[in-house]
């Protein structure tokens, strides 16, 4: 009997440890339909759909056989064929920019067993017209592409091969131009003119500690025993729209809750609630755009 | 118990769990062994020629597993042949087994991913030898994080075995391979990955550009003063206080890069012994220090135990800490630098909740993806926008004003402009938003207006008995007078208007 209970008992931890790391890291994009627009003499290709703004990175972006065409590949992508059954698109409601856009769908077994999948598109443009990726525009719901005109030089490893590492990222040197909108935005009294109170707080649960299962565990935590406390003291709904662990095996000592300019009260209050040391600290300018949920918390080491 | 503890299948048991859970995290995170077909041609052209444990590489094929798999077979000066998939490959160049021809060195910039750099060391050294200043950006989940400061280079050095970081490796596992030491007293180890990316990003400056300010020296604190509570917002009841910290000289640098951030803090409680949760509000100063004793103080406001702390973990910054109630922190800081060498860092409060508790409006209701500011999020400056900030501008214009007169005529603007901001809106957040500012005007309008009439007449009466007011003066009192009637709340601002209204008669 306790042989028997012994194995059981393994049994289950081996599946709750897979089952763990198969939801932290099968996380991707679905495209469910994609738009064609101009939006002050620049074309914007956007894909509408569900996406995970932490795998932008990921896409790589060619050139095609031609000049004139784009190669496109989005890992950890589905397409919704229901919504998006056609693979060769020749008709746009813009016309005079694209010419054609190829959708191809590639899921493959790995010999371990993983299952990977892709989507590669590629698109042939009327004039020298160059794919790049528009994270300003993107989010969880767009991926957007911004059609330019003049070929960016991307960074190569081997120039020959024309292999691309990075995009280079070069720093604003000279003194920082502050427009109107954002003079009113960083200022704590003008901004609360600027921005409105919602009743729903969409959380992202990120693992950024050495225990695997970290994430899934304080997201459970989060929605299962907590949710009615802080959704009492916050007012609003608590909305977790994501729970992954963080591409770049960042291990941070403590947790850290990064939250908008205008949620400071409401990160304080999920920090109040949590267990634990939390860290608060305002969502870096860099990546405030790229953010499509109000409240990320990357969960350190110190959760247990 | 102990027959338990010492049982063996519970050994057994925690053995399998450690062994499970250290393959689980091997195959999750390891370094990919294959690659595309494309990137392992690059690869193989890159590794031609080179040198494996001192050995000759004669040449370099490219080998595939599956369709997509591909890895390299390597055939050496010895007449060896030797398979190479590709980790092991980012392993040997991290131990320098692997070196590449030309004083060039491989790079493997993410541990996921098989893209791949060459660092031309050459070129590095002379980017780095040829330096003025440094272009520091610091990186993800530092609290300064993609924010730049541009440093002035003292000296360059290749690590030797007398330095801390010899041998030593970072997150990555790639060695520290340089140091270059700073003109404000600090020092950056670079690997060759971290040279790499320098390159990349043009972060040695030959020549630094006219409007950029090189900071040769760090920031020294002087001493904390208070800044009393005054009013901020008289719409809203905020009330703003301070800290200034002055420093030696004049502070060359933004104010974005002081950022905040509030830490939490389990302390035992020496009454109870149990551990209490204690909230810390930090501003942080980069390329600061402290070199003598500061005193803080113990309370101010809402603060307390306001104390200058050098911090421990980071180089040349100096932390501007204090004890917060979080319930008191409605609003965050405001960092403002002076033009008396100080920064001054501005602290909100009010005892106004709405301020940030859900209204119960219906275009508040969160449904789907709504936009959280009334702005547009593709930077394009829309009608509503402009009229919209020209009015936020006119309140804040107003509330700076100290003639109470003055101010009422330019609120009296500003509601003008968030009336065509209100015609100008497209979505319901904006309405809604030009809306409630108005709302606050009109509700606060009746209260100042009385009180600047009541002034008015005290002091025209304090003035001269014998001469008559103004007619153009008690004109634009009493237009005021009706404006204020029109919105006054109570019976007693009524009673007020009326009296009001028949002495300027």
């Amino acid at each position: 009997m306790k042989q028997f209970s012994s194995t059981l008992a393994l049994r289950l931890l081996f599946m709750f440890l897979s089952a763990t790391l198969s939801l932290s890291a099968n996380s991707g994009h679905m495209l469910d339909r994609f738009e064609l627009f101009v939006d002050k003499n620049i074309p914007y290709l956007t894909f509408k759909g569900f996406f995970d703004p932490g795998k932008f990175p990921h896409i790589n972006i060619t050139q095609g056989s031609s000049k004139t065409e784009t190669t496109v590949i989005l890992p950890n992508t589905f397409i919704n064929n229901i919504l998006l059954p056609e693979r060769d698109i020749t008709s746009f409601a813009l016309s005079g920019i694209l010419d054609k856009m190829s959708l191809a769908e590639k899921i493959t077994k790995t010999e371990n067993g993983e299952i990977n999948f892709l989507v590669t598109f590629t698109v042939s443009s009327k004039e020298k017209h160059f794919l790049v990726l528009d994270t300003k525009r993107s989010d969880s719901r767009q991926l957007t592409f911004a059609l330019q005109r003049k070929q960016i030089k991307v960074v190569s490893a081997v120039a020959s091969e024309g292999m691309q590492i990075t995009s280079p990222v070069k720093a604003e040197l000279g003194p920082v131009k502050i427009t109107p909108r954002e003079q009113l935005l960083l200022h704590p009294v003008t901004a609360l003119m600027a921005y409105r109170h919602f009743d729903q707080l969409n959380v992202a649960v990120l693992n950024a500690s050495p225990n695997l299962g970290a994430a899934q565990s304080f997201a459970v935590m989060l929605d299962r025993k907590q949710k009615r406390t802080i959704e009492k003291r916050m007012g609003m709904k608590l909305n977790i729209v994501n729970i992954s662990s963080v591409r770049e095996q960042t291990i941070l000592p403590k947790t850290k809750i990064y939250f908008h300019a205008n949620l400071l009260k409401a990160a304080l209050i999920l920090a109040e609630v949590l267990p634990g040391e939390q860290v608060l600290e305002p969502v870096p300018e860099s990546r405030n755009n790229k953010l499509s949920t109000d409240v990320e918390i990357y969960v350190g080491k110190n959760f247990e | 118990m102990w027959e338990r503890i010492l049982n063996k299948k519970i050994y057994i048991i925690t053995l399998a769990v450690f062994l499970f859970q250290a393959c689980l995290s091997q195959s999750a995170f390891a370094f990919p062994e294959y690659t595309s077909r494309q990137k392992a041609l690059a690869l193989a052209a890159v590794l031609d020629h080179g040198y494996f444990k001192a050995i000759k590489i004669s040449s370099v094929f490219v080998k595939n597993r599956g369709k997509e798999d591909y890895y390299l077979q390597a055939i050496l000066d010895d007449g060896s042949s030797r398979k190479w998939l590709l980790n092991r490959i980012r392993e040997w160049t991290q131990t320098d087994e692997l070196i590449l021809s030309n004083n060039r060195a491989l790079v493997f910039p993410s541990a996921e991913s098989t893209d791949f750099g060459v660092l031309e060391k050459n070129d590095f050294y002379r980017s780095v030898l040829t330096a003025t200043a440094f272009v520091k950006t610091y990186g993800r989940h530092d609290i300064l994080e993609a924010k730049s400061l541009v440093l002035g280079v003292q000296r360059f050095r290749i690590l030797e075995p007398e330095d801390s970081k010899f041998l030593s490796t970072d997150k990555l596992g790639d060695r520290y391979r340089y140091v270059l030491e700073l003109e404000n007293g600090t020092r950056e180890f670079f690997t060759y990955n971290d040279a790499f990316a320098l390159l990349q990003r043009s972060a040695f400056l030959a020549e630094v550009p006219e409007n950029v300010k090189v900071l040769r020296k760090t920031f020294k604190v002087i001493e904390l003063k208070k800044i009393p509570l005054q009013i901020e917002d008289e719409l809203r009841d905020i009330w703003r206080f301070g800290i200034e910290v002055v420093f030696d000289g004049p502070i060359e640098t933004s104010p974005d890069s002081f950022p905040y951030q509030v830490v939490e803090l389990k302390l035992k409680d020496p009454e109870t012994g149990r551990y209490k949760a204690q909230f810390f509000l930090q501003i942080i100063f980069p390329n600061s220090e402290k070199t003598g004793a500061i005193s803080g103080f113990k309370n101010h406001e809402y603060l307390r135990f306001v104390e200058l702390d050098t911090d421990v973990e980071h180089q040349k910054r100096v932390i501007l800490r204090a004890m917060v109630n979080p319930d008191a922190l409605n609003l965050p800081p405001f960092i403002e630098i002076t033009g008396r060498n100080s920064i001054v860092v501005n602290f909100y409060s009010s005892t106004d909740q709405s301020l940030t508790q859900p209204p119960d409006l219906l275009a508040s209701r969160a449904v789907g993806q709504l936009p959280r500011s009334v702005f547009t999020p593709d930077q394009q400056e829309t009608e509503f926008e402009r009229n919209y900030m020209e009015a936020v501008g006119l309140i804040r214009e107003a509330q700076a004003q100290l003639n109470s007169d003055d101010r009422i005529e330019t609120y009296f603007i500003a509601l003008k402009a968030l009336k065509q901001a209100a015609l100008s809106a497209v979505v319901d957040i904006q309405i809604a938003q030009a809306l409630k500012q108005r709302d606050i005007l009109l509700r606060t309008m009746p209260k100042l207006i009385i009180r600047n009439v009541q002034m008015s007449i005290l002091a025209l009466n304090l003035e001269s008995t014998d001469t008559k007011a103004d007619p153009e003066f008690s004109k634009k009192l009493l237009k005021q007078l009706i404006h204020a009637e029109r919105y006054a709340t109570t019976r007693e601002q009524q009673l007020k208007i009326t009296t009001l209204r028949s002495i300027l008669r």
